[in-house]
């Protein structure tokens, strides 16, 4: 009877929590987080219409939008894996061009003020220009973009309902790709569940312990609730030999800027394999015994929040993975709102 | 329409374009030579071709004797592909003073994607470290002995210390000729050619010293119709 009981409980709780994953999230669930700090763009309806999210959602997942209508947004930053480019160490482009980085999760941009692992874009709206004409990624032209979305009426009717003027210009199709990239917020992981108290949600003791742990090492770059401060550090990892990547050096000329990026967020990181500003790591076990043993104290462009040995016991290791599990967001990854649109 | 109105309305129309050649105009030269794309020119002991020149001009002003506001233009792209992108507009008989922003203001790099003039469709915006390339200039330039160095000059960046937007300011006096702008691009390139410098891309202290140079090497002088 007992495991009758039992069996009931885990076919309850599965349609329970298959039925929340597929909940549509409607346009009043745009909102601040509460606790978190102000958004660096505006999420207000004013800035954000249901229209022009529909619009940019359209163009992050339409591969007309690069030369060879091959490669979309969504190409490299595929939503499950919290818009990132999984098992992909960088990613490729029109005719398996690579590039030399790791493509960045998009999660919570609407908090960041630069953009890309070195800072180069100060703008969200700025941001959708390099995919579009990079040659290793999409390898368009804007003038070549805006001739193909011209030329379709479905595309100048949706422009027209959002812009009130149906001429197509790079200001407009950058503000609606944004009004779909700065809508994507993932704040509704276990951890977040957790912190505002929710019912029968708590930690287990291991992850209580990673929790810990990772105040203790992690946060005062990964700061919560953002899990990232946004600034530009060196973690000490050698130079990649064959991308020779100088990082935000490459952008401000200043050679304390060197192989500085920028920390990453760490939300949903079950899932934005593998890692590092080139991938160079599949495994987050990999990530965290590097951060643990393997620094080179040496490195003079270290940063100082790692001058000191962290040292984790495996058990510890172990502990503070499973606390990094339960940043990830399901209704974020699953969301239908942010998937591909079925007309 | 009778005759008589017709030929009115045309010499309404002649007058209309005398009075509109009075328009101040951006003129990049080489030497007392005004640059046409495509043509060969003498510079140093070389020969240079240009393929491009544009450059943003932000903030134009024309001010009255007591340094009362005549005038102000939005920002205009001045791109010789379109010569009549070289003209800026009429200067008015009491101006006594012009300024303008040589490369546009710190604002237009950091407020997203900008429309008209500051359109990044027009290929005078960087994508991969935001921002506007404020002078740009290519060809090719052969030396005496007729090495080809083709040379690109994107001139950009707007942060301190390296920024390369210029102010000028000039007395105007409008009773002396039609007032023009010119370049005297031979100024600036030959600094450049004699450094070794053919290629400049990033914003950084070699963009902002040659955006200085080209701030030297503009001239207001009058030509008479």
């Amino acid at each position: 009877m007992n495991r009758l009981i039992f069996l009931l409980f885990v076919l309850i709780s599965g349609l329970l929590s298959a039925y929340r994953f597929d909940l549509p999230i409607f346009k009043s669930e745009i909102s601040i987080p509460k606790k978190w700090p102000k958004p660096t763009y505006d999420l207000s309806e004013k800035a954000i219409s249901e229209e022009g999210f529909q619009l940019g959602r359209s163009l992050f997942y339409d591969p007309m939008l690069s030369r060879d209508s091959t490669i979309s947004c969504a190409t490299c930053h595929l939503q499950y894996t919290g818009f990132t480019h999984v098992d992909h160490n960088v990613s490729h482009g029109i005719d398996g061009r690579k590039g030399t980085r790791n493509a960045p999760a998009l999660i919570n941009l609407a908090w960041k003020k630069f953009f890309h692992w070195d800072g180069g874009v100060n703008h969200i709206e700025a941001q959708g220009i390099n995919p579009l004409t990079h040659p290793a990624e999409m390898d368009n032209t804007l003038a070549e973009v805006i001739r193909r979305l011209t030329l379709n009426d479905d595309y100048r009717k949706q422009f027209q309902r959002v812009y009130g003027a149906d001429q197509i210009t790079t200001a407009k199709l950058m503000n609606a790709l944004s009004q779909f990239t700065r809508s994507l917020i993932s704040a509704n992981s276990k951890y977040d569940q957790v912190l505002r108290k929710e019912k029968g949600v708590t930690f287990t003791e291991q992850e209580q312990s990673g929790l810990v742990i990772f105040r203790q090492h992690c946060v005062s770059c990964h700061q919560e609730p953002l899990f990232t401060t946004h600034q530009f550090k060196s973690n000490g990892l050698q130079s990649d030999p064959i991308f020779k990547d100088l990082g935000r050096f490459a952008i401000t000329g200043k050679v304390v800027d060197s192989f500085l990026f920028m920390i990453p967020t760490l939300r949903n990181i079950e899932f934005t394999f593998p890692y590092m500003h080139d991938g160079r790591f599949r495994k987050l076990k990999e990530v965290i015994s590097y951060y643990s043993d393997k620094i080179d104290p040496a490195n003079s462009h270290l940063s100082r929040e790692l001058n000191g040995p962290i040292h984790l016991s495996d058990k510890q290791q172990k502990d503070l993975l499973a606390f990094l599990y339960t940043l990830t967001d399901k209704q974020f990854l699953y969301n239908p709102r942010f998937s591909f649109p079925k007309k | 329409m009778t005759v008589s109105k017709f030929v009115c309305f045309c010499l309404v129309l002649i007058c209309f374009n005398a009075f509109n050649q009075s328009v101040l105009r951006f003129v990049p030269c080489l030497g007392s030579q005004a640059i046409e794309l495509g043509k060969e020119y003498t510079i140093a002991e070389g020969r240079i071709s240009f393929q491009s020149i544009k450059f943003y001009v932000s903030d134009f002003r024309t001010l009255t004797e007591n340094g009362k506001l005549i005038k102000h233009w939005p920002t205009t792209l001045v791109n010789l592909e379109d010569s009549s992108s070289q003209s800026i507009g009429e200067i008015d008989s009491a101006a006594v003073r012009i300024d303008f922003l040589l490369g546009t203001d710190s604002l237009s790099n950091v407020s997203g994607i900008l429309e008209g003039a500051l359109d990044p469709i027009n290929g005078m915006y960087w994508a991969w470290n935001s921002g506007y390339i404020n002078v740009k200039s290519e060809g090719l330039y052969r030396d005496s002995t007729g090495k080809e160095f083709p040379f690109e000059f994107h001139l950009g960046g707007y942060l301190a210390p390296n920024a390369t937007v210029r102010f000028l300011s000039f007395d105007v006096n409008p009773q002396r000729g039609i007032p023009q702008l010119v370049i005297l691009m031979d100024d600036w390139l030959t600094y450049a050619f004699e450094k070794g410098i053919y290629s400049l891309m990033i914003p950084g202290k070699i963009s902002a010293e040659l955006a200085t140079k080209v701030q030297a090497s503009i001239q207001l002088t009058y030509r008479h119709e």
